[in-house]
């Protein structure tokens, strides 16, 4: 055979003139055959010799086509073994009996050489098809695998550069998936020389390795220059520089920043293109929203970058609220998002400001049942004093 | 096409449509549509009439786009612009880079 693959065939027929004919034709093709006379010794050929395609007749003795055909199927697993069913079976449910065994087609008698080659063929297209893709999908896999892989040792990197800072601290809780760096979601939190506590909810442009890639010099910068007792203004000029200086152009860091003064009682916040943040006050009443004033981290050359910041009073037992968008974005299954909406009327329905994290997190997972790997949520209270 | 651009007869203008989603998929059709003008126009119009979504690489290639253009010099209108499309634009405050209507 000229234009194919060399295949071993079995045959499976009970008449030894028409299996001595298919033998004929089928070996003129340049094909290996294997010869059994019934379903029974065709299934243990098939195990024992693993030929790649099978012509098996529908009525034999001891064991039919039928059952042979099953359990063939049965024992190729995720190959793709053709058979093709000889017949002198002519009515319809008869042949629909051949596909639902697991037949892939059928040649009626007499058989003629040129259509038995043309099947062959084609039934070795198909083969080679399934081979390739369940190859490709090994593949898929394994490099899956390899990525999950870098993903760890890469945020376990980070994790050192990042470390918890004072996330830890009683007063502070969060949400946010082992995944969210490689979903460009980034918080940190530590505190200054003076007991004041810096925070820093971020999200990068993009996902995977870039943003992640971002993510480690401004964990550097924000947790160097804290630890150094800088301020909000000096830390955000140099991140801004920092990241304008190394990301290509379309790559920004959206982030909001607070400094909160538990001695002096305020709150000093920077929003660069993060949702609303809230300030939650104590007393019940309404939230304030922490607004977005300023383009990202990122975009802004160093002398045209705003680090002004608004400040406002702090009350014991206040709550500061931060989210990515991955939290109001949250959609349900028909696509509809969580929205702003019903985060504030989670929060003006809540009674018992210690609950009001957990509500948020029951709200979203009533909604979607869980939250998204890019959700991450912030509460922090106002104590008499942290650290 | 998602990405369909338009020159003025005078070549002094170039407008860039976006269609559907305008999100990572439309990256390289967007550049093209800029980078292969042959002529340099003075001014861009990003027309967003037709746009249904625009996500953060969205906001990337509009500053992709102003990079290309000058920065600072650069003459870019977003126009047409959905109320959706607007709030995501006012978050990020690229009002204070392009001109959005």
């Amino acid at each position: 055979m000229s234009d194919g693959h060399t295949l071993t065939v079995l045959i499976a027929e009970d008449g030894g003139t028409d299996r001595l004919l298919l033998a004929t034709i089928v070996r003129k093709q340049g094909h290996r055959v294997l010869t059994a006379e019934n379903g029974k010794l065709a299934v243990a050929l098939f195990a024992e010799q693993r030929p790649q395609l099978v012509l098996l007749d529908a009525v034999m003795p001891v064991m039919d086509g039928f059952e042979a055909a099953r359990q063939i199927k049965a024992l190729a697993g995720e190959e793709l073994v053709p058979i093709i069913f000889l017949t002198s079976l002519t009515e319809d449910d008869a042949l629909v009996r051949c596909l639902e065994a697991g037949g892939d087609d059928f040649l009626a008698k007499p058989y003629s050489p040129a259509v038995l080659a043309a099947k062959i063929k084609a039934m070795d297209r198909l083969r080679r098809l399934q081979a390739t893709v369940v190859e490709q999908r090994d593949q898929i896999a394994l490099h899956h695998n390899h990525l999950l892989n870098e993903q760890r040792v890469a945020k376990a990197v980070f994790d050192q550069i990042a470390h918890a800072g004072c996330l830890g601290a009683p007063n502070i809780r969060y949400l946010q998936s082992p995944y969210a760096l490689f979903n460009g979601d980034l918080l940190l939190a530590a505190f200054t020389p003076t007991g004041d506590m810096h925070v820093l909810l971020g999200d990068f442009t993009g996902h995977g390795l870039p943003a992640a890639v971002g993510a480690m010099p401004l964990a550097e910068v924000f947790h160097g220059m804290t630890a150094k007792g800088y301020g909000l203004a000096e830390t955000l000029r140099e991140m801004n520089a920092k990241l304008k200086r190394i990301l290509p152009v379309d790559m920004f860091c959206c982030a909001l920043l607070l400094n909160l003064s538990f001695e002096r009682r305020v709150v000093e916040v920077w929003n660069g293109g993060m949702p609303d943040g809230y300030l939650l006050p104590a007393s019940g009443d309404q939230a304030t929203p922490l607004v977005s004033r300023h383009l990202p981290l990122g975009v802004l050359p160093p002398e045209r970058f705003d680090e002004r910041t608004d400040v406002l009073p702090l009350a014991l037992g206040d709550r500061l609220f931060l989210l990515t968008d991955g939290v109001v974005e949250t959609c349900d299954e028909s696509d509809e998002p969580f929205g702003v909406e019903r985060l504030l009327r989670v929060f003006s329905e809540n009674r018992r400001p210690e609950h009001l994290f957990d509500d948020v997190l029951l709200a979203l997972e009533a909604f979607r049942g869980r939250a998204r790997d890019d959700a991450s949520l912030l509460e922090i209270t106002v104590v008499a004093r942290s650290g | 096409m998602a990405v369909e651009t338009e020159l003025s007869q005078d070549g002094k203008k170039l407008t860039i449509r976006i269609k559907g989603r305008f999100d990572f998929g439309r990256h390289q059709e967007f550049r093209d549509s800029y980078e292969r003008t042959p002529v340099r126009p003075d001014s861009f119009d990003v027309d967003l009439k037709d746009a249904t979504y625009l996500d953060s690489s969205a906001l990337g290639m509009l500053l992709l786009l102003r990079d290309h253009a000058g920065g600072d010099n650069s003459n870019i209108r977003v126009i047409n612009t959905n109320s959706d499309v607007r709030k995501i634009l006012a978050i990020s405050n690229f009002e204070k880079l392009f001109d959005i209507t």
